[in-house]
């Protein structure tokens, strides 16, 4: 067993900086612009939430910084630096010293994520005999620890369990100690709690934010739930149509929104107080990121504060003290 | 590994006709292994003396032409036979479900190339092309073996494709694939346990059809060559005799040459749940 020298620095301040991010797909029907522009900084131990609508490009985001190149992806321009490391220009067998091992995802259907035929605890210890961090004799039993780690009761005869045997929830805790396995320094949490109940959901945020704390892990919580961000993020950005239109610090963004799309998503997000009479909804749809003539803030067509401003190239950018970023032409 | 035998034994207790299949192939391998120790008389000795008895407690399956012991030939032949139908089934399974495989899920121009071959394998009909490689190369075991491995090679490419190909998308190859493992390891400690279940059908159905294959190349001659004892060459050599009365000769071989290709296709089923662990319920 040989174990590989880390490729990337932990201790890069800041651990994982986007900046000017764009990809695009070439498909059939066009070339679709999945990301525009997209800047975000992410600190260690930092919680920061990506929100946004279905086919935002929230995924598109995580899969960019694990640095999975679809063949139909190209990127047109920018950077992702994760620890030190330029992951858009690194050979791949360096990225893949670095997943699983650096920076972990969680999938939102865990069940198909684990392989159905083999028993999980066997793939804990898969993971770890990759990354070079046990033997071979030790890793069933570092398997059965983390079992242990993510509170899976009688973890010893769970590890011999398979897939098909345990339920939704008990299959994202093991998705969680897979991803925890190696101890990465980045934690990408895509849509970890949709397709469970809503107990369940409470339990595994609560176990992903206390293991997160506990490890000192940066965590990118993807979703597209506004009120399970604000309850479990330092930061939150949002996304629309593949560009970042905000990002702030929770308490803040729900305080003071700066950019009109997050004052309507959050005037849309139901609350203990809110009736459904009363609950907004965010007019229009996304536009269709396959047109050439798509406008520099793309959510012009859905603003009702558009005026002449609005058509300004690029969109202008504001950055705050606070590290809060904003990209509107006239913000609230 | 305990843990799969314990599984193996109740694959075999829950259904009667797994366990009489996996008895008649246990009995079928102890016979290949100690054929030439239990068999009565020595396969080869010509008696003319014996010449055409028909079957006595003597000569259980009575006796050929030359006064051969039947029975005897018929145990001696299990160990040729059965090493042929596996031999080239093992063959076949590993290149055709590897290639495959690597077809299906890396697609593109690996999987244009596989396809193609494959296709042109399948486009003769495979046992003449069987007996055209048999005839080409030569008269040899090893030639028989790889005539009959070419022929039954696109079945399981063909399936192992369908398979990786559906699953290349799948939610845990992708999560295999972020958690830094390369296309390689994926391929072969992901997919190909995955599909094992329903290659493992396959196996039993192709040994078979292996079987059949190289008695029927021996049948026509193209096989082994007499006077080696072969279920499908006595088959052959009793067949003229049977309109003139001497009906044991091609019976008995042909008879142990059905049980052999019966007993491997009720093998699939219990093989296919041995090696998928979602039938332990």
């Amino acid at each position: 067993m040989s174990v590989v020298p880390s490729k990337v620095d932990r201790g890069a301040v800041p651990l994982l900086r986007v900046e000017d991010l764009s990809i695009e797909f070439r498909t059939r029907n066009g070339t679709v612009r999945a990301l525009d522009r997209l800047s975000l900084t992410l600190r260690r131990g930092e919680t920061m939430a990506l929100v946004g609508e279905s086919g935002s490009g929230k995924s598109v985001t995580a899969y960019a910084v694990m640095g999975i190149n679809d063949p139909a992806a190209r990127v047109t321009g920018g950077s992702i630096v994760f620890g030190g490391l330029d992951v858009l220009a690194a050979e791949p067998k360096v990225l893949d010293e670095v997943r699983g091992r650096e920076v972990a995802i969680i999938f939102q259907n865990p069940r198909a994520a684990l392989n159905p035929i083999r028993p999980v605890g066997r793939q804990i210890a898969d993971i770890l005999l990759r990354h070079g961090n046990v033997t071979a004799a030790q890793a069933p039993e570092r398997a059965v620890e983390m079992l242990a780690t993510v509170r899976i009761p009688d973890p010893k005869r769970r590890a011999a369990s398979y897939p098909f045997e345990l339920s939704g929830g008990m299959c994202q805790r093991v998705m969680i100690a897979l991803a925890l396995a190696c101890e990465p320094a980045l934690l990408i949490a895509d849509e970890p709690t949709t397709g469970l109940d809503i107990t369940t959901q409470a339990v595994i945020m609560d176990l992903i934010a206390e293991l997160a704390a506990a490890h000192h892990m940066a965590t990118l919580l993807i979703t597209h739930d506004l009120g399970l961000a604000s309850e479990y993020c330092d930061t939150i950005a949002v996304m629309h149509a593949g560009q970042v239109v905000e990002i702030a610090p929770t308490a803040r963004l729900f305080g003071e929104p700066r950019h009109p799309y997050t004052a309507k998503l959050i005037a849309a997000t139901p609350g203990s107080r809110t009736r459904l009479e009363t609950l907004a909804s965010v007019p229009g749809s996304l536009p269709d990121l396959r047109r050439d003539d798509l406008p520099a803030c793309r959510y012009s067509a859905r603003c009702e504060r558009y005026d002449d401003r609005c058509a300004a190239t690029p969109v202008p950018h504001h950055v705050f003290g606070d590290g809060a970023f904003v990209a509107c032409a006239h913000p609230l | 590994m305990t843990e799969a035998l314990r599984h193996a034994r109740y694959v075999l207790s829950e259904n009667p006709v797994t366990t009489f299949a996996f008895g008649l192939f246990t009995f079928l391998v102890l016979c290949a292994i100690f054929g030439p120790s239990i068999a009565p008389y020595d396969p080869l000795a010509s008696d003319t003396a014996q010449a055409l008895h028909p079957p006595s407690l003597a000569h259980l399956f009575g006796t050929d032409q030359l006064g051969r012991d039947i029975l005897s030939r018929v145990i001696v032949a299990t160990r040729l036979d059965l090493g042929i139908a596996v031999t080239s089934v093992v063959l076949a399974f590993g290149f055709g479900t590897l290639a495959g495989l690597a077809a299906g899920y890396f697609g593109g121009w690996t999987d244009r190339i596989i396809g193609r071959v494959v296709d042109t394998i399948m486009a003769f009909p495979l046992f003449v092309l069987a007996m055209g490689i048999v005839a080409a190369l030569g008269n040899t075991v090893a030639n028989i073996v790889y005539a009959t491995a070419i022929i039954n090679l696109p079945i399981y490419a063909r399936l192992a494709r369908t398979e990786g190909n559906v699953r290349r998308e799948a939610g845990f190859v992708e999560a295999a694939r972020l958690s830094g493992n390369s296309e390689t390891r994926i391929l072969l400690t992901q997919l190909l346990p995955n599909i094992m279940p329903l290659m493992m059908v396959q196996v039993s159905l192709t040994l078979g059809y292996a079987i059949l294959n190289a008695a029927g190349l021996s049948f026509i001659g193209l096989g082994v060559r007499p006077p080696t004892a072969e279920w499908g060459i006595m088959v052959a050599d009793g067949a003229s005799n049977i309109v003139s009365g001497e009906w044991w000769i091609a019976l008995f071989p042909g008879l142990v040459l059905m049980a052999a290709v019966f007993c491997f296709n009720l093998m699939g089923d219990g093989l296919r749940d041995m090696v998928d662990p979602r039938q332990r319920t």
